[in-house]
C-alpha cells in the first residue's frame, strides 16, 4: 500500500503522544542543555586563548595550570555531551516537528554542511591540543586554541543564521534566496548576543574551576579577575536585546512585552537573572576586585543557566503561531494549504489510525481526535499541560464552535483552523465529551446542518475564502517593512 | 540506474561520508570489544590494548562527527521515510543518544588509572558496557534503515503502538555489519602496531573471523529478503556478491600479513581491499533502496550554498592538515 503521505502535498507523519507533557517541553528541555553546553564550549575556546596568551607573555604565572585543567573539563563535558546533544537535537527536532526540520534541511542543507566543516575543525584542533598540548611550544598551543575557538564560534555563526531565520525570514520570504535567509534581520543582534552569553558562561564556569585549584588564595583571586574580563561584554546585553526586539515581528514583540503572560514572565526571568549576574560582575569583580568563592560562582552559573533556559523558551515561544514565519504554522500546515484542507478535510488522507479508537463512542469523536492530533497536539494536551478541557471546559457548545472556527482570533498565537465546518464540530464535540468525563454514549451531531452552517460562516469570517491565512494579516505583515 | 533529477551530488556525498563513518565505527567496535575480551582474559596490558585505550575516545568522536554528514544528506534524499521511521520507533530510537553517552564516557573511564587498577573482571566490564551500547546503536540504525523501506508496515505499526520493527533480514543484517567491523577495524588498528608481529597475529584472528561472519550473515540476509521488499534486489544482490572478491583478497592479505616481508605494502593493499569491500556494501545499500529515491524536492533543487560548501570544505581540510602537521613537527619529545 503506497501511503498517501509519500505523494500528498501535506506529508502526514505519525504523531506520538507524550502523555501529560507537550512536545514543546521535550525539545525545550533538551534544547536548553544543548545550547548551554555549546555556548560554554564557544566561550571556553575564547577564554583558553586569552589564558594561553597570559601565560606565554608571562602576565599570569598560574594561567597555564588553570588552562590545562579547564581544557580537560571542556573536552569531557562539551565534546562528549555537546557533540552528542547535537545529534540528539537532530533526533528531537524530528520528533517534535518533522516537517519543520525537513523544510530547514531542504533550504539550508549546504549551510549545515558548512557548519559541519567547522565542527570537524573544532574536533581536530581540540583533540590535537589535548593529545600534544603539554609537549608543544607556546606558538603552536596558541594556534591550536585559536583554531578551536574560531571553529566553535563559526558553528554558532551558521546555526544562528538558520535559527534566527525561523522568526525573521526577511527578504528570503520574497524569494531572495539562501543568503538573504541566513543574514536575516535578526542575524546580527542574536549572533552578538549569543556571543556575549557564551563568554559570560565560560567566565562563570572558570570561576568554579579556579576555586577547585590547588594554589593559594591570592593566585586564585588573580585568575578569577582575569576570567571575569569575559563578563565585561555583558554590558552590551541591554542594547542588543533592544536591537533584537526592534527587528522581530510586531506580534512576537507584543507577546514578549506583556501580550502573553508566560512569554513575558520568561523574558523577565532571563533579564532578571542576567542583571543579577551582570551586577555582581560589575560591582564585585570588575570595580571592587573582590574574590568569588566556589559557592557563589556555582550560584552565578546556575543563574546563568536559568537565563539561558528562559531565553530559549522565549525564542521558541516568540515564533507562534509559526515555526517558520509566514511559511509554516506550528502544527506543520502551510498557509497555502489552508484552502485545500478547508475544502477536502484535514484528516481524510491521514493514513495513521487512532491508537485508542475504541475509546470513542462515535465516528465523529474519532474524527475529532484525529483533528486534535494533527492540528492542536503540538501545543495542547487534552488533560495535561495546556489542556483543552481546562481552557475550554466551561464554554458553551456555541462558544466552542465559534472560538475554534476563529482560532487565530481567539488567541493570535494560534494558527487558523485548517479544515471544514464538520471538523470544527467534531473537535468541539470531542472537547465536550472529554469534559463530560468520556461517557459511553454521546450524540452524533454530524447531521446538524444549522450548526455546520453557522460554523462555516465563522470560518469564512476568520479566513476569507481565496486568501488563505489572510485572517492573520495583522501579524503577517509585522516586522517586514 | 541513473539517479533521479537533482540527487546525484547528494548521493555521492552521502555514500562518501557514510563510508568514512562506518570505517571509523568499525575501528571503535573492534577496539572496544577487543578491550573487553582481553581484559576478561587478564591480557589487556600489551601495546595493542594500550593503543586502543588511548585512541578510542577520539575515534568515537571522529566516527560520530563523520556520521553527522550522512545524517544531513539522508534527510535530503530520503526525508519523509527517514522521519517516519524515526517517529515510529519514537522512544526506542531516542535511546540511541543515552547509549552513546554511556559508551563514550565508558571509553574515557577505561583510560583512567583508577580503572586500570581494578581486578580483571571489573576492568572488562567497562569496555563491555561500551560494546553493548555500540552494538545496540548499530542494531538501531539497521532497524531504522529497514523500517524506512517498509511503508506497508507503517500504519499498522503505529496503530499497534509497537516500538520495534522486526523483519527476517534484520538480525543477519546486523550480524553482517558487526562482522564487517572486525576486518575493517583490525586493518585500521594494524597501522599502529605494524612492527609487532605478535599483535598482528592476534588481530588476524579477529579480522578473519569477522569476515567469515560477515559473508555468512550476508548470505542469510539475502535468503531472507521478504517479497514486499525492494524490487531492485537483482542489482543490490550483484553489488553485495561483488564484495566477495575483494573480501577474499582481504582475507589472503591478512593471512600473510604477520609474516609478510614488505609489511607496509601488504597492509596498504589490505587497506585498499577493505575500502573496496566497503564501497561495495555502500553501493549495495543504495541499490537495495533505489526505488525509494525520488527526484529532489523543488526547494532542494533551488537551494544555494553548494559552492560555498566546497570552498569551505577545502579550506578547512587544508587548515586541519596544516595544524596537525605543524604541531607534529613542533612536538617536543615525551618526557
Ligand atoms: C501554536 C500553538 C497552538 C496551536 C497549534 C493550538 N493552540 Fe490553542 N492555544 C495555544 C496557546 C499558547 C493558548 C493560550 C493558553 C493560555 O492562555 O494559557 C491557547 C488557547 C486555546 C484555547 C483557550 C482560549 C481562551 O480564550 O482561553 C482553546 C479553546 C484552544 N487553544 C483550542 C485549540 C484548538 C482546538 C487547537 C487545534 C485546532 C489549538 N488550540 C491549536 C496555542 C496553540
Ligand atoms: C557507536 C555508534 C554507532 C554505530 C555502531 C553505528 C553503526 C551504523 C551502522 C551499522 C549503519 C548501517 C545501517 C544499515 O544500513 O543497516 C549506520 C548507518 C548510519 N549511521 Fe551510524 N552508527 C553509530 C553512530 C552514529 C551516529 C552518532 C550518527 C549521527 C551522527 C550516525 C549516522 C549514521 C547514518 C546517517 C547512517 C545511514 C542511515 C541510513 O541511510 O539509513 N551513526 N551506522
Amino acid at each position: 500500500m503506497p501511503l498517501a503521505s509519500l505523494a500528498a502535498a501535506l506529508p502526514y507523519y505519525p504523531v506520538n503522544d507524550y502523555g501529560p507533557a507537550m512536545k514543546g517541553m521535550v525539545i525545550g528541555g533538551l534544547g536548553i542543555v544543548h545550547v548551554f553546553l555549546a555556548q560554554f564550549a564557544i566561550g571556553g575556546g575564547m577564554l583558553l586563548c586569552y589564558f594561553q596568551w597570559l601565560a606565554q607573555t608571562g602576565r599570569e604565572p598560574h594561567a597555564r595550570r588553570f588552562l590545562d585543567g579547564y581544557f580537560k573539563i571542556l573536552v569531557l563535558v562539551s565534546f562528549v555531551t555537546g557533540a552528542l546533544t547535537g545529534v540528539a537535537m537532530w533526533f528531537t527536532t524530528i520528533q517534535i516537528s518533522a516537517r519543520t526540520i525537513g523544510l530547514m534541511v531542504d533550504e539550508f542543507h549546504w549551510i549545515w554542511a558548512i557548519e559541519w566543516c567547522f565542527f570537524s575543525l573544532e574536533i581536530a584542533a581540540g583533540y590535537t591540543f589535548l593529545k600534544w598540548g603539554d609537549r608543544l611550544p607556546d606558538t603552536w598551543r596558541l594556534r591550536l586554541l585559536a583554531a578551536y575557538a574560531l571553529a566553535s564560534w563559526m558553528s554558532l555563526f551558521w546555526i544562528n543564521g538558520i535559527l534566527s531565520w525561523q522568526l525573521t525570514p526577511g527578504a528570503w520570504a520574497d524569494g531572495a534566496g539562501v543568503w538573504a535567509g541566513l543574514f536575516n534581520p535578526s542575524f546580527w543582534p542574536s549572533l552578538v548576543f549569543r556571543t556575549t552569553v557564551a563568554m559570560a558562561l565560560a567566565a562563570l564556569a572558570a570561576a568554579v574551576v579556579i576555586n577547585t585549584m590547588d594554589v593559594d588564595r591570592e593566585a586564585r583571586r588573580r585568575l578569577i579577575l582575569r576570567a571575569a574580563h569575559l563578563l565585561a561584554p555583558m554590558a552590551l546585553m541591554p542594547p542588543l536585546g533592544l536591537w533584537y526586539l526592534a527587528v522581530i515581528p510586531d506580534d512576537s514583540r507584543s507577546w514578549l512585552l506583556g501580550g502573553s503572560i508566560a512569554m513575558t514572565m520568561f523574558v523577565g526571568i532571563a533579564a532578571g537573572a542576567s542583571v543579577l549576574v551582570g551586577a555582581y560582575a560589575a560591582i564585585g569583580l570588575l570595580l571592587r576586585r573582590l574574590y568569588i568563592n566556589g559557592a557563589t560562582a556555582t550560584l552565578l552559573l546556575a543563574l546563568a543557566f536559568g537565563a539561558t533556559a528562559a531565553g530559549e523558551f522565549v525564542r521558541e515561544g516568540a515564533r507562534k503561531p509559526y515555526t517558520v514565519r509566514d511559511v509554516l504554522y506550528s502544527n506543520s500546515i502551510t498557509p497555502d494549504e489552508l484552502a485545500g484542507l478547508r475544502a477536502r478535510g484535514s484528516v481524510v488522507d491521514d493514513p495513521y489510525p487512532l491508537r485508542d479508537a475504541a475509546r470513542y463512542p462515535t465516528a465523529q469523536l474519532q474524527t475529532g481526535a484525529k483533528v486534535f492530533r494533527l492540528q492542536c497536539a503540538v501545543c495542547h494536551t487534552m488533560r495535561g499541560a495546556n489542556a483543552l478541557v481546562h481552557l475550554a471546559g466551561t464554554w458553551t457548545p456555541e462558544q466552542l464552535r465559534m472560538n475554534i472556527a476563529k482560532l487565530q482570533h481567539t488567541k493570535p498565537f494560534m494558527p487558523p483552523f485548517a479544515g471544514p465546518a464538520s471538523e470544527v464540530e467534531a473537535i468541539a464535540q470531542l472537547i465536550q465529551w472529554e469534559v463530560a468525563g468520556a461517557p459511553r454514549a454521546w450524540p452524533d451531531t454530524t447531521g446538524d446542518a444549522a450548526a455546520l452552517a453557522r460554523i462555516a460562516g465563522w470560518l469564512d469570517e476568520a479566513t476569507p475564502a481565496g486568501r488563505p491565512g489572510a485572517g492573520a494579516s495583522d501579524h503577517r505583515a509585522g516586522g517586514r517593512p | 540506474m541513473t539517479p533521479p533529477d537533482g540527487t546525484a551530488v547528494y548521493l555521492v556525498l552521502y555514500v562518501a561520508t557514510w563510508l568514512v563513518h562506518v570505517a571509523l565505527i568499525g575501528h571503535v567496535l573492534t577496539g572496544t570489544a577487543w578491550l573487553a575480551v582481553r581484559a576478561a582474559l587478564g591480557k589487556d596490558d600489551d601495546a595493542l590494548a594500550a593503543t586502543f585505550r588511548d585512541r578510542l575516545p577520539f575515534m568515537l568522536g571522529a566516527a560520530i562527527t563523520a556520521g553527522v554528514a550522512p545524517l544531513l544528506f539522508v534527510q535530503v534524499l530520503y526525508q519523509e521515510r527517514f522521519y517516519t521511521a524515526n517517529l515510529l520507533l519514537s522512544h526506542r530510537w531516542m535511546a540511541v543518544v543515552p547509549a552513546l553517552i554511556v559508551g563514550f564516557y565508558a571509553l574515557y573511564a577505561a583510560k583512567t588509572a583508577r580503572v586500570a587498577a581494578w581486578p580483571a573482571r571489573w576492568r572488562a566490564a567497562v569496555p563491555g558496557v561500551a560494546t553493548a551500547c555500540f552494538v545496540f546503536v548499530a542494531y538501531s540504525w539497521t532497524e531504522n534503515h529497514l523500517l524506512t523501506l517498509r511503508p506497508d508496515r507503517w500504519a499498522t505499526m503505529y496503530g499497534e503502538g509497537a516500538v520495534v520493527h522486526v523483519e527476517a533480514q534484520l538480525v543477519p543484517r546486523v550480524a553482517m555489519w558487526l562482522g564487517l567491523a572486525l576486518p575493517v577495524g583490525a586493518t585500521i588498528a594494524a597501522w599502529a602496531v605494524r612492527d609487532d608481529a605478535g599483535a598482528l597475529r592476534q588481530l588476524r584472528a579477529a579480522a578473519l573471523a569477522g569476515l567469515a561472519v560477515a559473508v555468512a550473515a550476508g548470505g542469510v540476509m539475502v535468503a531472507s529478503w521478504e517479497p514486499a521488499t525492494a524490487p531492485r534486489r537483482g542489482v543490490a544482490g550483484v553489488m553485495l556478491w561483488g564484495a566477495l572478491g575483494p573480501a577474499l583478497v582481504l582475507a589472503v592479505l591478512w593471512a600473510v600479513l604477520p609474516r609478510a616481508r614488505r609489511r607496509r605494502l601488504t597492509l596498504g593493499a589490505a587497506s585498499f581491499a577493505a575500502l573496496v569491500v566497503l564501497v561495495h556494501v555502500a553501493l549495495f545499500r543504495e541499490a537495495y533502496r533505489w526505488d525509494a529515491l525520488a527526484a529532489a524536492r523543488p526547494r532542494v533543487a533551488a537551494a544555494g550554498g553548494m559552492a560555498a560548501f566546497f570552498a569551505v570544505f577545502v579550506a578547512n581540510a587544508a587548515v586541519i592538515a596544516w595544524l596537525i602537521r605543524g604541531a607534529r613537527r613542533a612536538l617536543r619529545p615525551a618526557p
